[in-house]
């Protein structure tokens, strides 16, 4: 049997996950919030909350993919290198996981909010909303990468810069999205799966 | 394509986009929809009519360098470079003499065998639906009215296994004689006719026949036509409900059609007992997607789409590939100079790091092989084989101080010519340096750079010469300038006109180091472009009576084209100047001939920066004032171009 506060458990781990994924600080290259601890814990995030909702269990394989592809990053940042561009086909890969895997687990997390019937009837559709706003923003700054490469203009630095500060913004509010469903989600006993 | 060469890097360029289309579809079998796993095919449709290689891109794998390690390897020749105009084999009017062409005379044929057996198969099918009898179409027209779907003509046609639709612009359904079509067979159809998948099928025909030596892309090309199928499976369930869809799985065993399977321009697919089972799998996995999944769909198939169409360029390699010579060299000629600004740079810096793999990525194809032959033996370009003597130049040029090409100029609708200039380590035997900090000893030679096929090449047009550099005003003194004069009485201005242009090859400085010139090539840069101009007056009078002119005051400005004459600033009393970055110039000054070399009068000089190229001027526009009052309004003619060493 699980332990009863595992949704909020997993709920606190997903929100914090969030952080660490977008929120990337480098010292000489080096990070000291490693992306990778962001999506180990949203590996523990999903192990905690699959037994409420099934579908996350597909999400384990493409979250593995993404911390394997993340240490790999920050084990050669160590070395002055940068794991992005060395193979294409891999970072192609990992760029289209990223893509599905926010998208579904956001999905699965306003489903997890719309079942449990919170005060907040609102929560759902904003966190839909903002896993929308989060989807177009991730591929913008995918685009403007291959537009940057075919039309080299001075301004699009600027714009990508633009794009990712949104993005850090929105990754806020999901994260304060998934306190918030944490706050409001009854505690519960989550069943095996 | 043109030759073999040209194939292999088109079809392997799909084969790579191909191979991570698969992976990324065993990734999201059981995630995203029957429309996006067709749909996804799409990027590889593209990538296949994308000619391989645009613009030395390559898509994935630098494929563009693998096949010309190949071809170097093989055929030992390195005047030429594969290259896809169109992703469709062109005919070559000459004989094939080498393997090489032999097969890809083979590869047409191949093609040509293909395409001819599909338009067969097609007439075959169209010949005996002809002979099939109209169907009673109450059942057919029933069946669209329900689901609001277009009908078309149908006929039974004997020995048919299942239906089909057959046809693109004048789309027939095919039904089997003398049993009855099942409802859902006949929804299924009409879906495929409603979304023109018959017309996708003729376009996966098409690339099965270009690519028909190609086992992954037949592999996906089927794949492909399976997800069609699915799709349109799909479809149908989004139509049915609850028994009716377990239904419709066992009414697909009945589907399969060997005798029309895969004919192009109709909905027919040899459904073997594998796909039968992937279609029925999918069927039980059904579930409708909800509208959202439609966003991450497109947001997935825009992020592959993207870097397949825009390619990506190779980078220059600092240090070669680990000792191969001919990897080294057949790498630096796929690294193609895309400006002709990137041309002259990395020509210079071929010279300035005496580096031939450099020189390989700019030089023409008819110098290749010549280059090539001295690279295998001995990897370093020696100053003798850039024309420099090495004797006469000890410590060769020095790379810090990096190089400017001088005096730009377009001669062509696809060429420039500029003058090379770099700073000598040393003082050249036998020469003497006049002890002045202003000066220095360069070697400057005179290049053109233009485009040959896709690429820009440089071409030396002379030897490299040591000369004097002097930096004691605008511009450099000791090199060759354009020179405008015109005469008014005893004087003659004259205009000295220099432009200096390079590309920024200085790094960011940062809190430890100065920024250091860079000497990696840059292939695809654009200049920065300084121009210099210089106004000079020669007195030619009497020599008793130059003392009657006590100032003298002049305006000038830059003509370009068919300009009309401008209208041109009053220089002002003695002692006032004045200029702007349009190049106008003006100023006054009182005549003190005492210090006056040979009757050379120094009037004004400046410049400006623009980024890049800067146009020769057609002419200078002057007003000439002497003793306060305007006493000519001149119009100065080139009389001496920029490239002239002499």
């Amino acid at each position: 049997m699980h332990e009863p506060n595992q949704l909020h458990d997993g709920l606190s781990q997903a929100a914090w996950g969030y952080f660490l994924v977008t929120f990337d600080f480098n010292i000489n290259n080096i990070s000291i919030l490693p992306r990778f601890g962001g999506y180990l814990l949203l590996l523990s995030a999903i192990g905690k909350l699959s037994g409420l909702r099934r579908d996350l269990a597909l999400l384990r394989p493409l979250c593995m993919l993404l911390a394997c592809y993340s240490f790999g990053d920050w084990f050669l940042s160590w070395s002055g290198r940068d794991i992005d561009g060395i193979i294409s086909f891999l970072d192609l890969v990992v760029t289209v996981a990223m893509l599905y895997f926010h998208f579904q687990f956001l999905t699965d997390m306003a489903a997890l909010a719309q079942e449990f019937q919170l005060d907040d009837d609102n929560l759902p559709a904003r966190i839909r909303s903002h896993r929308t706003a989060y989807t177009l923003l991730v591929t913008c700054i995918s685009l403007l990468g291959s537009a940057a490469q075919i039309f080299p203009w001075g301004w699009w630095p600027g714009v990508t810069v633009f794009a990712a500060v949104v993005t850090c913004i929105v990754a806020l509010l999901i994260m304060a999205d998934l306190f918030h469903l944490r706050r409001l989600a009854p505690r519960m006993e989550i069943g095996p799966q | 394509m043109t030759d073999i060469w040209s194939f292999l890097l088109q079809t392997l360029t799909g084969s790579g986009v191909a191979a991570l289309l698969l992976v990324l579809k065993a990734m999201f079998r059981d995630k995203l929809s029957p429309r996006w796993q067709f749909a996804v095919w799409g990027v590889l449709a593209m990538v296949l009519l994308l000619p391989a290689g645009f613009q030395g891109r390559y898509v994935l794998v630098n494929w563009p360098f693998l096949v010309e390690l190949c071809r170097s390897f093989f055929i030992g020749e390195y005047g030429a470079l594969a290259r896809v105009t169109v992703p469709v084999p062109l005919p070559v009017l000459e004989a094939p003499r080498t393997l090489g062409e032999w097969l890809f005379v083979l590869y047409g044929v191949g093609v040509g065998a293909l395409l001819f057996w599909y338009v067969l198969s097609y007439v075959r099918l169209r010949l005996a639906l002809r002979q099939g009898c109209p169907a009673e179409d109450s059942r057919v027209r029933t069946v669209a009215e329900v689901y609001r779907l277009p009908v078309c003509p149908a006929v039974e046609v004997e020995g048919l296994t299942s239906a089909f639709i057959c046809g693109v612009c004048k789309p027939v359904l095919a039904l089997p004689a003398g049993r009855e079509t099942e409802d859902k067979v006949i929804l299924h159809e009409l879906l495929h006719l409603k979304y023109h998948d018959a017309a996708w099928g003729l376009l996966i025909c098409l690339f099965r026949c270009l690519h028909w030596c190609n086992p992954l892309l037949w592999y996906c090309a089927g794949r492909a036509g399976n997800d069609l199928e699915s799709l349109c499976d799909q479809r149908v369930l989004e139509r049915l409900e609850g028994e009716d869809r377990r239904d419709y799985g066992r009414i697909l065993l009945d589907m399969a059609n060997a005798r029309y399977a895969r004919v192009p321009g109709t909905s027919s697919v040899a459904n073997g007992g594998k796909n039968i089972r992937r279609r029925i799998e999918a069927i039980a996995r059904f579930k409708r997607y909800p509208a959202g999944m439609g966003l991450v769909s497109v947001c997935v198939l825009l992020v592959l789409a993207a870097p397949m169409a825009a390619g990506e360029k190779a980078p220059v390699f600092n240090r070669g590939m680990a000792g191969f010579a001919a990897a080294d060299l057949a790498y630096a000629r796929t690294v193609r100079c895309t400006t002709y600004a990137g041309a002259f740079d990395t020509y210079a810096k071929a010279v300035l790091r005496q580096r031939a793999d450099y020189r390989a990525m700019c030089a023409p194809f008819s110098e290749q092989n010549q280059l090539a032959e001295g690279y295998l033996t001995a990897p370093v370009w020696t100053w003798e084989e850039m024309g420099l003597d090495d004797e006469k130049l000890p410590n060769g040029i020095d790379p810090s101080r990096g190089y400017q090409i001088y005096n730009l100029a377009q001669v062509g609708k696809n060429a420039y010519e500029g003058l090379l200039a770099m700073t000598l380590h040393d003082i050249p035997e036998g020469m003497e340096w006049d002890g002045t900090a202003a000066t220095q000893w360069m070697v400057v030679q005179p290049l053109r750079a233009e485009k040959e096929e896709d690429r820009w090449v440089v071409i030396p047009q002379g030897e490299f010469t040591a000369m004097q550099g002097d930096v004691r005003i605008g511009g450099n003194l000791g090199l060759p300038a354009w020179e405008y004069t015109a005469t008014a009485g005893d004087f003659t201005l004259r205009m000295r006109w220099q432009t200096t242009s390079q590309v920024d090859s200085y790094g960011e400085p940062n809190w430890f180091s100065q920024s250091s010139f860079g000497t990696t090539p840059i292939p695809d840069g654009k200049f920065t472009s300084w121009f210099d101009q210089i106004l000079l007056a020669d007195y030619h009078g009497a020599p008793e009576d130059r003392d009657k002119y006590h100032s003298m005051g002049v305006a000038s400005m830059p003509m370009w084209g068919e300009e009309e004459r401008p209208e041109l600033h009053y220089p002002g009393p003695v002692g006032s100047s004045g200029s702007s970055s349009n190049g106008e110039d003006w100023g006054s000054r009182s005549l003190d001939w005492e210090h006056y070399e040979e009757n050379e009068i120094f009037l004004s000089g400046g410049g400006s920066s623009r980024e890049g190229f800067i146009e020769l001027p057609s002419a200078y526009a002057a007003d000439l004032y002497l003793n306060e009052e305007k006493v000519a309004e001149l119009t100065l003619r080139p009389v001496k171009g920029g490239m002239s060493l002499a």
